[in-house]
């Protein structure tokens, strides 16, 4: 139980953007109207992508840090391949994450710009790729037969596309011009067009929503545990 | 001492090239056949954003095609190199070899390309230099790419599926640079979208210099 309180901490936070997200009094803006709610949802989405995409990342160079220096003898927890099958979870789980902000975002442009794909935004291409590249690495790990071989090639992979990801999610826009809200400045949201109301259920979405990530990539994790166990160890 | 060691294994790599031939000759017969193709449907482009999206759906194909090729010759000799030199020298050596090599391509396929489609694009000096830059990034990608998918042995459709959504990024930062070269130029635009191929070209080799030896670890 001791353990398990942020996964209490989750369920209450969500339940708290869902319910207070929902009723809550917001400001009525031009166009935006109600839609504004989905900053309790869009936005934290790619902000648990990012979160669980960097922990993958650093999974995966602690796979490479310590495949070399492994002898075999040591216990799960010590191996390096823990390292591979935490990663995996994670980067796994943020495609869903990934997927669901596109498709967040994409609603509510219907609502706001009249089409879900507007022409030319630096924005959504680079959500789009970022996704693509970490679709491929889906297919990578699948490609691969070899355990030792997929974790070493996917952990260099999923490096590579982290850093894809940094240039298109964080720097890329900031160079161009977009429809998207926070033009200026950060790519996701401008922290000043924030007033207080939106602040006290979008700063719990966030938590919850990472929290969240975290706990599917934890199931996620066991899963390739126990199945990686039950095929390595003869009991 | 590195840099040495990579300045003689390009060497070795141009002199194996040159003996070979085949490498380059068929690349420049791939583009080549390609431009044609383009030339007998449409004749002259003279849309300049077509001329754009024509010419790197060429190049993206002849720079993956050259990247097959970067890794594996024959397993006994990779072995061989392995013993003499360092996995750092080896891969900026292959970064270097495919940069100056998928410039040279894009440079001739460029002239090529211009003769047969027409001179629609103004500015041909500013879109050339964006278009060695652009092949420079897409070079050092493309190299440790095909060492990844060289190491997983179903070469050529694992190179493709790795790397184009990869290359994609930087496609998108040369188009917008290379139509900043169609009429007038704006070289604040253009020195922007420059700058950015030339520090993805950077983090690319950068990542490749320290990932390399673990992807030779055996």
């Amino acid at each position: 139980m001791a353990k398990n309180w942020w996964k209490i901490l989750t369920v209450i936070t969500l339940l708290y953007v869902l319910v207070v997200g929902l009723v809550i009094e917001v400001p009525r803006l031009d166009v935006l109207n109600e839609t504004i709610r989905n900053l309790f949802f869009h936005v934290p989405m790619w902000f648990s992508m990012i979160f669980i995409f960097l922990g993958g990342l650093i999974h995966g160079i602690q796979y490479l840090n310590k495949s070399n220096k492994n002898d075999g003898n040591e216990t799960y927890a010590k191996s390096a391949i823990y390292h591979d099958h935490r990663s995996s979870a994670m980067i796994s789980t943020g495609i869903i994450f990934g997927l669901c902000g596109l498709f967040t975002g994409m609603f509510w442009a219907n609502h706001t710009w009249g089409t879900y794909w507007p022409d030319d935004d630096p924005k959504l291409h680079g959500s789009a790729i970022s996704l693509l590249i970490y679709l491929a690495y889906l297919l990578l790990r699948n490609s691969i037969k070899d355990e030792e071989n997929r974790a070493k090639i996917s952990a260099i992979y999923s490096v590579f596309a982290f850093v894809m990801m940094l240039v298109f999610i964080g720097y890329y826009p900031r160079t161009q011009d977009s429809l998207h809200p926070g033009a200026e400045g950060n790519p996701g949201f401008n922290s000043y067009d924030l007033n207080n109301t939106l602040k006290m259920v979008f700063y719990p979405a966030v938590l919850g929503w990472a929290l969240l990530a975290f706990w599917i990539a934890s199931i996620k994790y066991k899963f390739n545990k126990i199945k990686w166990l039950k095929e390595n160890q003869s009991y | 001492m590195l840099f040495r060691e990579v300045k003689n294994l390009i060497l070795l790599q141009l002199k194996m090239e040159l003996k070979d031939k085949n490498g380059i000759w068929s690349n420049l017969l791939y583009v080549t056949s390609s431009i044609f193709v383009i030339y007998l449907a449409v004749k002259k482009v003279s849309n300049p954003d077509l001329w754009i999206a024509l010419f790197w759906i060429i190049q993206i194909f002849t720079c993956l095609n050259a990247a097959t090729k970067s890794f594996g010759y024959s397993k006994g000799r990779d072995l061989y190199y392995h013993t003499l030199s360092s996995s750092h020298a080896q891969i900026l050596s292959k970064i270097f070899f495919n940069t100056i090599l998928m410039s040279l391509i894009t440079l001739v396929s460029l002239g090529i390309y211009q003769v047969l489609l027409g001179n629609t694009i103004q500015q041909i000096l500013p879109f050339a230099g964006m278009a060695i830059a652009g092949s420079a990034c897409l070079a050092s990608l493309l190299t440790m790419m095909s060492a990844i998918s060289f190491k997983v042995d179903n070469n050529y459709t694992l190179l493709a599926i790795l790397s184009l959504p990869l290359m994609i990024p930087v496609l998108v930062v040369l188009i917008s640079g290379s139509q900043t070269c169609i009429e007038n130029i704006n070289w604040s635009e253009y020195y922007q979208q420059l700058f950015i191929l030339v520090m993805l070209n950077i983090a690319n080799i950068i990542l490749s210099y320290i990932l390399f030896p673990y992807l030779c670890r055996e």
